[in-house]
Parts: structure tokens; sequence; C-alpha cells
């Protein structure tokens, strides 16, 4: 070794004395979670909005409801008719275009997101938005299917995959962080009576599915196609907790290879792509209860953002919206989601104590399960408690001739806003050509699983706890 | 000694890594695809990131024979091991 480096090696640490000034062992990111993380950022915008529609209501202001504005409900048929609508309430869509550009646009600041990119970049989506809830609007986009979830997506994929966006565009396709907004925002509409009557099954389905399906790819990938144990469990959880976001949790907690996490976005993307338009269609075919449907695409759709397309398009088709998503969210957001620390430090002990024994570094600590729980179910749980305390004091009638049109419609449609951006993001950030080859092993591994999950969810869903389910949304 | 010294170097993990790499964009940048359905600003990446010596996405917690500091210049523990082995004699 070189004179210079013995030199720099004596200077680092050559004492006892020396090594107590060493830096400590880094542990979470710890106070700074709470301003560069989406999930927390998410929690405050929907509990703010929550508690600004709150006031606004108490004061007799209609300022919130007329910011909540969106053409989702107009029933248009004539395209004169459209555009007077837009024409008499252009100010309230510039000052509500303005209020999402704040408040998305410096919170992304904050997180290290560039203003430059976000601002044209929200500008294109919100114009999209606009665009889409119009189709909704329409009176015979029932007839033709087409719910603003999945037109959203389309129109999405179709920019995305024809037209050459720049990459700088996505930016302001924030998928998760609008996605994780209008979770926050459908807990105040949501009753914690019903988080408390139903989550104890959502919790026991979501463990059985979540078990069964892991535990499916995992043998599959490991035993009959010899793959790396890493990969099995990267894609094992990516198929039955949480797609994209286990996947990525789990990779981190076994120290995956980025061929491993390559492999499992391709396949996650490429399926719940795939379910977002199968899971609502086989439940119209099959005329399924919306509750028992939403129960199944929470239970055997990968992602949140997915689900809420598929469950928010079926729900529309089956004209009980409301009851789709309830059962989604009960089995996906409160069930399936809360496994993602749990999975997350199982993996990384099996991975420390069996398959790298000898290069192990620092031991897991079980405070991983929080450090990787998606916070943002917090804000639902806080939002839901705060909101069912302040209604519970008004009687059935005035619920629903001053509280439900006054403050909780205006929520519904705030959150439907996020929803939309999130849809839009999702076709948006999607090109193909740039997903990773996943190999067909791997494929077919997660395939099988994908095959058990489905029908192991329907037979839950739908025999097995079906009462449950079909009680939602009344 | 040796075992000091690699307690020592034990001290410092990934985070301070001059491979490892947690900046969000660029892990989205890295994976595409991935903020189609999550995101690197989530909760549940934590501050996992990249390492670009080994190919491999860990947290920062972990820890490797060929830790470099990201920037004192600091040595890896196999480096350091050696040259103290021909410095000091065997413990």
């Amino acid at each position: 070794m070189a004179e210079k480096d013995k030199k720099s090696v004596t200077d680092y640490c050559e004492t006892k004395e020396c090594a107590a000034e060493a830096p400590p062992k880094p542990t979470h990111m710890g106070w700074k979670e709470l301003y560069l993380k989406e999930d927390w950022w998410a929690i405050y915008l929907g509990i703010g909005i929550v508690v600004v529609s709150l006031i606004a209501f108490l004061n007799g202001s209609t300022v919130v409801k007329s910011l909540a504005i969106n053409p989702g409900g107009l029933k248009w048929s004539s395209i004169d008719q459209l555009f007077g609508h837009f024409g008499s309430n252009l100010h309230l869509y510039v000052l509500q275009f303005f209020s999402w550009l704040v408040i998305f646009g410096v919170s992304t600041r904050i997180m290290g997101i560039k203003t430059s990119e976000f601002v044209p970049s929200f500008l294109f989506l919100y114009v999209l938005s606009i665009i889409m809830f119009s189709i909704g609007g329409w009176v015979d986009a029932p007839k033709y299917n087409l719910e603003p979830p999945l037109v959203a997506l389309l129109t999405g994929l179709l920019i995305a995959n024809v037209v050459p966006l720049p990459k700088w565009l996505d930016s302001g396709f924030r998928v998760e962080y609008f996605i994780k907004t209008g979770i926050v925002l459908l807990g105040a509409t949501f009753p914690i009576t019903l988080v408390l009557s139903a989550g104890p099954v959502a919790l026991f389905q979501a463990t059985v599915i979540s078990l069964v399906t892991c535990l499916t790819i995992y043998f599959v990938a490991t035993k009959i196609f010899g793959l790396d144990k890493r990969l099995a469990a990267v894609i094992g959880t990516g198929g039955a907790v949480c797609g994209v976001s286990g996947s990525m949790a789990i990779a981190s907690a076994v120290g995956a290879k980025k061929e491993h996490l390559y492999t499992s976005v391709t396949l996650v993307v490429v399926w719940a792509l795939i379910m977002i338009f199968f899971l609502p269609f086989a439940s119209k075919a099959l005329n399924l209860n919306p509750g028992i449907a939403g129960a199944w695409v929470g239970t055997s759709e990968f992602a949140d953002a997915a689900g809420f397309a598929a469950a928010s398009a079926y729900g529309r088709m089956a004209g009980n919206e409301n009851a789709a998503i309830q059962g989604f969210t009960l089995m996906k957001v409160i069930g399936r989601d809360m496994w993602i620390g749990i999975w997350s430090f199982i993996f990384a002990l099996i991975a420390c104590l069996k398959w790298e024994k000898e290069e192990c570094g620092t031991r897991p600590s079980p405070m991983e399960i929080w450090w990787r729980f998606p916070k943002f179910v917090i804000g639902f749980f806080v939002a839901s408690l705060f909101m069912t305390a302040i209604t519970s004091g008004y009687s059935t009638p005035d619920f629903n001739t001053v509280v439900k049109p006054g403050l909780i419609m205006p929520i519904v449609s705030l959150r439907t806003w996020a929803f939309i951006f999130c849809f839009l993001s999702i076709g948006l950030t999607t090109r193909f050509k740039e997903l990773k080859a996943a190999g067909m092993k791997p494929f077919l591994a997660f395939t099988i699983g994908v095959l058990v999950n489905v029908a192991l969810g329907f037979t839950l869903s739908v025999y097995v706890f079906g009462n449950y389910w079909m009680g939602l949304g009344k | 000694m040796k075992r000091l010294l690699y307690s020592i170097t034990m001290l410092y993990s990934c985070s301070d890594c001059r491979y490892f790499s947690d900046d969000p964009a660029e892990i989205e940048d890295a994976f595409p695809g991935l903020n189609s359905l999550s995101s690197a600003y989530a909760s549940v990446r934590s501050n996992a990131g990249v390492c670009s010596r080994h190919g491999l996405f860990i947290s920062p917690r972990k820890q490797c024979a060929d830790f470099e500091h990201s920037t004192a210049g600091l040595q890896s523990r196999v480096d350091i091991e050696d040259s103290q082995s021909s410095l000091m004699p065997r413990l």
C-alpha cells in the first residue's frame, strides 16, 4: 500500500479514543421523514382539507364547496351545455387549479422535486383531468362503459406510449402522492364503526391471501424454477402484499440485486394493468355485488392506485361506487398494506440469519416494521375518527340534508380529483418500451401466484365472507 | 488490534459509503416503471438505496468490506486490515 494511503488509515483511527469520535451507526432518517416522505404530506394535505372544509361548513361558508367543482356530475347532452358550464364557472376552475398547484407544488418542492418541472407537468395533468371528468359527465357515458378511471388510464397509456413526452414531465405525475392524499380524504367519508366491524374480517382475509400467495410464488420460484431466493422473496411480496412498494421494501430488506427489482417492477406493472380491466369486467359478467367485488379487487390487485381504479370503475358500472370503494379499502389499505413492515422484518431476519451469515452487517431491527409502515394509513384512521366524531352529533335527516351536501360531498369531490390525477398519472408514467425484460421463469412463477390469488380471493370474497362485504355502501 | 479496527470500521454503514445513493429522483430514474404504481418518496422505501459497487438495492444500515467513505476518503475495512497487518504484529 502506498505511503499516502497508510497515512490516511492511521489518520482515520489508530486508537480506542479515536473510535469514540467515529460517527454513530446510522439509524432511520428520523424526523426528516416528516417532511421528506409523501405519506406524511398526504396526511397533512388530507387532514388540512378536512379541517378547512369543516371550518367553512360550520361558518356557513360555501368556499370549499365552490372549489370542489367538477363537471363529472353534469349529465350533459350537448357540447354547448358543457361549454356553458365552463364559461360560467371559469373563475372557480382557475382558483381550484391554483389551489391544487400551491399545495402539491410546495410540498413536492420540499421533498426535492423541481418546481420548474412540476408546474408545467401539473398544468398538463389538470387540463387532462378536466377532459376526463367531462367524458364521465356525458349523459351516455355509462352506456359505453366510459368510466373515468378506465378512460383516464387508457388515455394516459396512449399518450405515454405514442407521444414522445419528455421524461421530466414525470415530476408532476405523482401516482402515489395523489392516491395517498385521496385515501386520507376517503377516510373522512368512511365511518370508523365500519372499520371496527369489518376490519377484523378484512385483516383475516388479507392474512390468508398474503401468506398463501407469497409462499406460492416463493416456493414455485425457488423449488420448481430454481430461482434466487432474494428474487423469489421480492416478486412474492410484490404479488402478495403491495405490488412495487412491497417489492421495494423487501428488496432492500434482503439486499436484492437491482435486476431483481427490475423484474418485479415489470411483472407487477404488467399484471396490475391487466387486472385493472379484468377484475371490473369479470365482476360485471358475474353480476357481483359491488361490496363483494371491491373486496375481491382488494384481495387480488397489487397496488393501491391500480386497485382504486378497478374498484371505482366497477362501482360506477354497478351503480354503487361507495360500496366497491369501501370493500377495496378495507381489504387492501387496512388488510394488506399493514403487512409491508412485518414482511420486511421477517425477510430481513431470514436473509441475515440464514442467507448471509458471514456478511450480515447490522442485525435487522424490529423498528423496520415502523420505518416501512405506510404512514398515510394513519391519516386515513385519523380522518375517519375525526369526521365520525363530528357527524355523530347530527340526526339522520340533518345529516342527509345539511351535512352531506355541505361537508361530505365537497370532500368526496376533492377526493375524486385526487383519484383522477392518480389514474391519469399511472398511464402517463407507464412506458412499455422502458420496462426491463422479466424473464420467463420469474414470469411463470409470478403468474402462478396471480392465478392462485385471484381464485382464492374470489372464493373468500364471494363464498366465505360474502355476507360481510354485501352489507357495504348502505 | 485487527478486531478493534474491524469494529471501528463497522461503525460505518452503507449510508456513509461513496457507492451508496438514496436520492429518490435517482432511484426513480434507475428503475423504469417504479413510479407507475409506487414511489421512491414513499415511507415503505424508508431510506433504502442503490449500491453501485455491487449492483444491489439495500438498506443503508448494511455494512460490507468494500466500504469507502463518501467524503473523507476513508479506506475500506480490507485496506485498513491489510495496512495494519503490515505495520503491526498480529494479535
